[in-house]
């Protein structure tokens, strides 16, 4: 893998940020609320942003946890909404939605519904992106299985290497988690509450590592090599708390990726 | 005519001051229960973004008793505040609330924080006594605004700022090129802090500082045949977890972080020099140094992997 030249480094730094939110508006929101109503309104209310944003340049920096965003447009699109909910038994409940950044590669979503003092349910979706910004080619070829093509010549330093420049392509240093969420809590009487999660992740993508080929007068040479990235995380945690017992799980499942000659 | 830049222009000047009316239109909320009129007559018009904001907040949807504020609304946090209703004799002035939540003694802040408890203890602040910021003398609405719509340092776009504004270092590190992705908003300090107290070092959720660190990154976690002893003991040996200038956010560059404990026959027992630089590279200070060999450092389960060079 040799660095590649030009590709997203970065030469401007300027950035036009045409941040449209010119639509911050009130969603769903009724008509004025009656000075003379009382706190039990149970308008949603919320906030909806709409518009687009400019980069006049490839933005390493802003694209390491964002995205890989390059010159040009790109969407501006955020949600939030709540509503607060009185029942007959006038125990105040509500619930909650947002979405941010939905434009960009990393972004995230979500809601919650509660009784306040009593339970809650959550659903939280996280996705975060995070690249190198370093361009890169390599002769490895594969989505979770790299190997070499079939035609490689191998040799002992890249000069024999024959197939090499032939069998280079680009490849994207970065990589991305994805993240789904689901909590509750319950107080269940005035000392005993339960709560739980159970959180799975995703990771996958691609990042360097170094191997090495071959060793001189015990002066190793190495080179760097894309490696294949695909984990699985499955967490658990529950917990009955009358002043604090609770037990908590994790598993951690590596898929069969790997890199191979 | 208008030209097209004219016509830009006031679209954009027309959605701000709708987003803007919005704002404020969203902020005149119907009050809050009869307990709380006696306070409007006056804080009405002289704080009105406080009273709008607390009606706006979870605070003020705690319409059933025992909440404080559904059973006797302002008075609930700030006490009777008798001689505060009395009008004031000529030429003095008020008096203040019971409770202003403003002052700075010792003993006055922690009064201010049992007002919170009072509801708050079972919850979230389980291990508030003896904390770190307990025993800083920090008051809860240090951090947290109640008279908002929405409390920053519960938000994710904003908690952190709340946190720097205190904690300097970490926000210098936080700037650093290789960071947890903080200053990007896509991690909050609460993901690996609890503010409220932990039975862990610098307020960690884990129970061992390893923990914390296991949760996103479960693939350092083994178990691993052959272990790397820092990885088992603790990741803050190598790594600096608000940032460093060090690729990996490592405490220091290799091989150098490597030879602070390593230093044996043939790796060279004294530290390398630049004389491993281009044109004449050695592998253990070029490319991942020490790791172009070492590749599995976290710890390997290869039957050979006792370097973890495999």
């Amino acid at each position: 893998m040799k660095a590649k030249e030009a590709g997203v480094m970065l030469t401007l730094r300027v950035v036009a940020l045409l941040a449209a939110y010119g639509s911050c508006l009130p969603v769903i929101s009724a008509a004025e609320p009656d000075a003379q109503e009382s706190a039990t309104d149970e308008t949603p209310r919320g906030d909806l942003a709409v518009g687009f944003g400019y980069f006049s340049d490839d933005m390493l920096g802003y694209g390491r946890y964002a995205g890989p965003e390059s010159a040009g447009f790109f969407p501006v699109l955020d949600l939030e909404l709540h509503q607060s909910m009185h029942r007959d038994d006038a125990i105040p409940a509500y619930w909650y939605l947002y979405a941010r950044d939905l434009g960009l590669h990393s972004r995230e979503a979500g809601a919650e519904w509660a009784v306040q003092g009593s339970s809650r349910l959550t659903l939280d979706y996280d996705e975060t992106i995070r690249s190198t910004g370093i361009g890169a080619q390599s002769p490895f070829t594969g989505n979770s299985y790299f190997r070499l093509p079939e035609s490689w010549q191998a040799g002992a330093n890249t000069a024999a290497m024959t197939a090499l420049s032939d069998s280079l392509h680009d490849v994207r240093l970065e990589t991305t988690r994805r993240k789904l969420a689901l909590g509750f809590s319950w107080r269940a009487s005035e000392q005993w509450r339960f709560s739980g999660e159970y959180l799975r992740e995703q990771k996958r993508g691609q990042r360097s590592f170094a191997g090495v080929v071959g060793s001189t007068g015990g002066n190793s040479r190495a080179v760097m090599l894309p490696e294949p990235i695909d984990y699985l995380t499955d967490n658990i945690r529950l917990s009955a708390a009358h002043d604090g017992v609770g037990v908590r799980g994790s598993k951690f499942v590596p898929s069969d990726c790997h890199l191979s000659a | 005519m208008l030209n097209s830049y004219t016509r830009n222009l006031c679209g954009w000047l027309a959605g701000l001051l709708a987003a803007l009316n919005g704002a404020i239109a969203s902020d005149v909320l119907p009050p809050a229960d009869a307990a709380t009129s006696r306070c409007l007559v006056c804080h009405e018009t002289q704080h009105p973004a406080a009273v709008n904001g607390l009606r706006q907040s979870r605070h003020a949807g705690l319409v059933t008793a025992p909440a404080p504020f559904a059973a006797s609304g302002c008075t609930g946090c700030h006490g009777d505040s008798e001689a505060h209703m009395r009008p004031p004799a000529t030429g003095q002035l008020r008096a203040a609330a019971d409770e202003t939540f403003r002052s700075n003694s010792l003993a006055e802040i922690s009064r201010r924080n049992d007002r919170c408890l009072a509801c708050h203890q079972s919850e979230s602040a389980r291990h508030w006594s003896g904390s770190r910021h307990d025993l800083g003398n920090v008051a809860c609405n240090d951090c947290h605004r109640i008279h908002a719509a929405t409390d920053p340092v519960m938000a994710r776009e904003s908690e952190n700022a709340v946190c720097f504004s205190c904690h300097q270092q970490q926000r210098t590190d936080s700037l650093k090129p290789y960071t947890h992705p903080l200053q990007q908003g896509e991690m909050t300090c609460s993901a690996c802090h609890n503010p409220h107290g932990s039975f862990n070092t610098a307020s960690l959720h884990g129970s061992q500082p390893t923990e914390t660190c296991y949760r996103c990154h479960a693939e350092k976690r083994g178990p691993f045949l052959w272990e790397h002893p820092p990885v088992r003991e603790d990741c803050a040996v190598c790594h600096q977890a608000h940032g460093s200038v060090h690729v990996g956010m490592l405490k220091q560059r290799g091989p150098w972080l490597c030879q602070q404990c390593h230093l044996s026959q043939y790796h060279p027992s004294t530290a390398y020099s630049g004389t491993g630089l281009p044109p004449t590279p050695s592998s253990s200070v070029v490319g991942k140094n020490c790791l172009n060999c070492h590749a599995q450092i976290h710890g390997s389960n290869h039957p050979s992997g006792i370097r973890q060079i495999r």
